[in-house]
């Protein structure tokens, strides 16, 4: 070792020593209540002024910064606020606690993984295309329709690869003649086994076996690959020979739930962008990037080290990558969408798929646990444990949005301290979160939103994941179920109970806490406490609203997504005359075309379009549904396999399909203006109950009066009648109902035996929204 | 200035229909155009809508008259046209006597319109080798062959790439440029045809003009497609094959006027 690069180990050493110290000492110093406000008033003021400039170096700085104050709260929780007075208070001050630390991790590992995205580049394939790698296709399906499972197939066939270097497989659990039918007319391979045994891993591996390619690529049936898929993403495979797993992202076109359902959807990212942009490519960087079940390519010879997929847990893609990782195989993470399926309809399905994952990362948690056995740098195992600990979130979600109730319904003491030193020690943790989190991923997943969609899945996972913790043998694997229609708009009341009875709960609360102020001498209030509570409530509610209205499902009547795409087409008339357009959206059901304004369509008779497949022009017969020549909305009539071949690729197989997608979330948006949003979102749930939403007003058919001359009450209810049925209203109307009547008999109580009221429970609060924004920190959400 | 031979080894292709379309085009694109008529047929004036019994043309006064530009007749889309004429067996002989002349017969008698700056002379020959082609391939600036997207031109096409058909410019080691005629999506045979010849001549392919009905009914009103028809996709063709061998002439003659164009 020459002397330079001694002293330079040696500076940084120093260095990490002196920063050491100085943490260190932020973190543990007691301060008093006005040098903590100055504290911390001092350091967001710095973070303030650090965000200003974007160089990533600043972002480390950013999250640094957020952990030492983020710390310097647990470290004075955790020293100074664990005294109860009662076994109740001891009870909900235990499990905030926690739950507190629980966020804590979580933000701590969040940061280490997502703080320096890879943002891995294309290996371009060179050499002779007759030397490139071979590939097994593999589509693995059991009950999926055959419209959905075709596109996939035949899309998965036109990919542009050496066309005796791959093959595509169906890989059919159903076992069902047409599927076979249709594989033999498309050329594909057909494979079926004699059980069902494990589920989609025992499929896979029942295909390993009766195939021979040097790498295996799989698709989920309903994520259609575009044609360039093999050739940006063998390279890599060539580059590394200890590579076992290139993933790239589910793009879903899609709306989920939240986008659908929401009236602010249409501006919300995908629930997955955050796990596919952030969580994966952080991963990459520390060679622990984990297999999503679809979209990605593997090595044989590495899953033939592993003994197959792994069969022991419901997220085997997760287990199979952690196991090949333990064997010292490397992954990759490209963040190029080079294929696109459809997001899970309703949010019921959505939470049962939810469940699943739950369950299965939990499962690995207890039977492989990734922080000791195999391979592994320290780094990989906290991204594995990261991701197997964000699936906890259940539980600490749940006390954070009822913990206000302990102080506003019961006077418990849950935090000993003044409100005044909660907020003090929580706001620079909470903002410094916000900031930070805003910056690493706020184009990905706006501030708050963590928050809703963890409140939507949280009640439904408490149970499953504490019974895996506990039992890991138990639970199936459920098919998430894909494709289907919503005839109408409904509200899924049954679905929503749980949120809706912690929402009236909160009502209660809030209502009961207002009421003490009004009667500040019966209740001996200290009010910033009150205030913090209430404060807390009202957040929590906003939450839980906002929950509560992606329930109220938005109807979808299409059976094709249209994707939107600007092609040149060509529109063949019956008597022979043809005029140029330009599409505005295609599905595969049908075209929209705009035509130059002044071509004349009346008497004409539309046969056939042709629009761009791949590198050659294809022809679709195709008839008018209505519009004009601005808007042409054209169906597709009947057509050869070879015809919808060319049209999977058309619509959903073009290299370029769908990166334009990722150009609008470029700007992260401002903590504000998702504040904002989340108001807009969470008033949803009051549309849904006067029958507004996303419909239109339109006149009521029973009425023969004009609509125009009823009083607006009227109106409202007409439309109320015609929208939603008498039951959910009433259902949604008694559980307010409800939290009124416990607030107002809670208030009574209380004036009753105000003398049972503690005093000390001035000195008890709660920490104002705080863990919700920390559990946020990196949401592992997408296993499978 | 430049001229732009527009030829085929085979009869029925569409040279005539797509000469006088793209003449229009090329005016709307600002050019002053002379469409000159080499066939016997005499039908490019039809497409300007000169009467049928009018037998009027330059082949008759062709070989006495030193500078053609006195014959010239000018359509009301704006495209100068040298319609052939009604011409005895004599007559006819005595201008192709004079076009074996070759060069040296034609260039005087076309000097006043290849001297004009913003002038470009199409000239529409008969099918196959003809005088008339191979005196107009000594002088050619561009020479087009127009070919059906049919199994014929399978055969054609090789023939032409070397040097049997326009031996100019074979001899000047020259490409020539194609256009694709009654391209049709919907057929196969025809989508491969096209797809081959694509492949071929790669960006020699000046234009792919897709079938359709407008141009048989621009003919029968004795209108080009471009006034008849002006949106439909034949017509779109036209004029992206225009805007191709506009652009093909400003960057091959820097000459040509650069800016003003009307």
């Amino acid at each position: 070792m020459n002397q330079n690069t001694f002293l330079a180990r040696f500076g940084r050493l120093v260095a990490f020593a002196a920063a050491g110290f100085v943490f260190y000492f932020a973190i543990i110093t007691p301060l008093d209540l006005k040098s903590q406000i100055i504290f911390g008033v001092a350091s967001i003021i710095a973070a303030f002024i650090i965000s200003r400039s974007s160089a990533r170096q600043l972002t480390i700085a950013l999250a640094i910064l957020s952990l030492v104050m983020s710390t310097r709260y647990i470290y004075w929780r955790t020293t100074e606020t664990l005294h109860f007075q009662s076994f109740p208070g001891a009870f909900f001050g235990t499990g905030l606690y926690l739950a507190e630390v629980y966020a804590w991790l979580v933000l701590v590992f969040g940061y280490f993984q997502t703080m320096w995205p890879l943002e891995r580049p294309v290996r371009p394939l060179t050499g002779d295309p007759e030397y490139w790698p071979t590939v097994d296709v593999f589509v693995p399906t059991y009950n999926e329709s055959l419209t959905l499972v075709s596109s996939t197939v035949m899309a998965a066939l036109k990919m542009d690869y050496p066309a005796g270097r791959f093959r595509v497989h169906l890989l059919d659990d159903g076992r069902r003649e047409e599927f076979r039918e249709f594989a033999e007319a498309v050329g594909a391979n057909y494979i079926i086994r004699p059980d069902n045994l494990h589920a989609k891993a025992g499929n896979l591996n029942h295909a390993l076996m009766v195939s021979d390619a040097e790498l295996i690529c799989i698709f989920d049936c309903d994520h259609v690959p575009t044609r360039a898929f093999l050739q940006l993403t063998v390279g890599w495979f060539l580059e590394d020979d200890k590579l076992a797993l290139l993933q790239t992202p589910h793009y879903f076109y899609s709306p989920d739930p939240f986008q659908r359902n929401l009236e602010t959807g249409d501006d919300l990212p995908g629930e997955g962008e955050l796990f596919y942009s952030s969580v994966q490519s952080g991963n990459d960087l520390w060679n622990a990037t984990f297999f999503c079940g679809s979209c990605a390519l593997m090595r044989r010879s590495a899953l033939e080290e592993n003994g197959g997929f792994a069969v022991e847990t419901v997220t085997e893609d997760a287990h199979t990558a952690l196991e090949m990782q333990k064997r010292g195989w490397n992954t990759a993470y490209l963040n190029i969408r080079l294929s696109a399926g459809l997001a899970t309809e309703r949010l019921s399905l959505h939470i049962s798929q939810r469940i699943r994952w739950a369950r299965g990362m939990t499962q690995i948690l207890r039977m492989d646990n990734p922080l000791w056995g195999g391979k592994l740098s320290v780094a990989q195992r906290l991204c594995y444990l990261n991701a197997m600990l964000h699936f906890q979130f259940a539980l600490p979600r749940v006390v954070f949005l009822t913990s206000p109730l302990a102080y506003l319904l019961f006077g418990q003491n849950i935090i000993s301290a003044t409100a005044l030193t909660i907020l003090a020690y929580a706001g620079p943790h909470l903002v410094h979160a916000a900031i930070a989190n805003a910056r690493i991923q706020g184009k990905y997943r706006p501030t708050f939103w963590g928050e809703v969609y963890e409140a939507v899945l949280a009640f439904y996972l408490v149970w499953p994941t504490l019974v895996t913790l506990f039992d890991p043998k138990r639970g199936k694997f459920n098919v998430t179920d894909k494709g289907g229609l919503l005839t109408e708009d409904y509200f899924d009341l049954h679905l929503m109970r749980p949120h809706l009875i912690a929402a009236a709960l909160l009502v209660a609360g809030i209502i009961f806490g207002l009421s003490k102020m009004i009667w500040p001498d019966t209740f001996q209030i200290s009010l910033d406490t009150l205030l913090l509570n209430v404060g807390w409530a009202v957040f929590n509610l906003l939450i839980l609203l906002t929950a509560i209205a992606v329930a109220r499902e938005t109807k979808q009547v299409r059976m094709q997504v249209r994707v939107r795409a600007e092609l040149p087409a060509t529109l063949y008339f019956a008597d022979g005359h043809t005029v140029s357009g330009t599409t505005q959206n295609l599905s595969m059901g049908g075209v929209s075309v705009m035509v130059p304004e002044s071509f004349s369509l009346t008497g004409r008779e539309l046969t056939d379009i042709d629009l761009p497949s791949g590198a050659v022009t294809a022809v679709y017969p195709a008839e008018v549904v209505s519009g004009s020549n601005a808007g042409l909305r054209l169906r597709f009539r009947e057509m050869s396999l070879e015809a919808r071949a060319n049209l999977v690729r058309t619509v959903m197989g073009r290299a370029d399909a769908w990166v334009s997608g990722t150009e609008l979330e470029l700007e992260p948006e401002p903590v504000l203006d998702s504040f904002t949003g989340l108001l807009k979102s969470s008033s949803n749930v009051f549309k849904a109950t006067i029958g507004k939403g996303k419909m239109r007003l339109q006149p009521a058919e029973s009425f023969n009066s004009n609509p125009d001359q009823l009083g607006w009450w009227a109106r409202l209810k007409i439309m109320r009648s015609r929208f939603f049925p008498e039951r959910v209203i009433g259902g949604v109307r008694a559980v307010f109902l409800l939290g009124v009547i416990i607030g107002g008999l809670t208030i009574v109580a209380g004036r009753v035996f105000a003398a049972d009221f503690d005093p000390a429970a001035a000195f008890s609060g709660g920490p104002g929204g705080a863990a919700p924004n920390v559990g946020a920190a990196a949401p592992q959400s997408d296993p499978p | 200035m430049p001229l732009i031979v527009v030829s085929s080894p085979k009869g029925g292709v569409g040279k005539t229909t797509l000469t006088a379309n793209l003449s229009v085009a090329l005016v709307q694109a600002g050019w002053r155009v002379v469409a000159i008529d080499f066939d016997v047929q005499n039908e490019l004036r039809l497409h300007f809508g000169m009467p049928l019994g009018d037998p009027y043309g330059f082949a008759r006064h062709g070989v006495d008259t030193q500078d053609w530009s006195s014959l010239l007749l000018q359509a009301s889309n704006g495209v100068y046209v040298l319609p052939y004429g009604e011409v005895s067996v004599a007559e006819r002989l005595r201008l192709e006597g004079g076009l074996a002349g070759g060069r040296n017969f034609l260039e005087p008698r076309l000097r006043t319109f290849l001297n004009e700056r913003d002038c470009i002379v199409i000239a529409d020959t008969a099918p196959g080798p003809t005088v008339a082609l191979g005196a107009l391939d000594e002088m050619a600036d561009m020479r087009i062959a127009v070919l059906l997207a049919d199994a014929t031109s399978l055969a054609l096409l090789p023939q032409i790439e070397r040097g049997a058909f326009f031996h100019a410019s074979a001899a000047r080691g020259e490409n020539c440029w194609y256009m694709l005629n009654q391209v049709d999506s919907r057929r196969r045979l025809n989508r491969d045809v096209t797809a081959f010849v694509e492949g071929k001549v790669g960006n020699r392919l000046v234009g792919a003009i897709r079938e359709d009905e407008a141009f048989a009914e621009s003919i029968a009103c004795q209108h080009s497609v471009v006034d008849h028809a002006p949106l439909s996709a034949g017509t779109q063709d036209v004029f992206s094959a225009a805007e191709v061998i506009g652009n093909l002439i400003l960057s091959v003659s820097p000459r040509k006027r650069q800016a003003g164009l009307l």
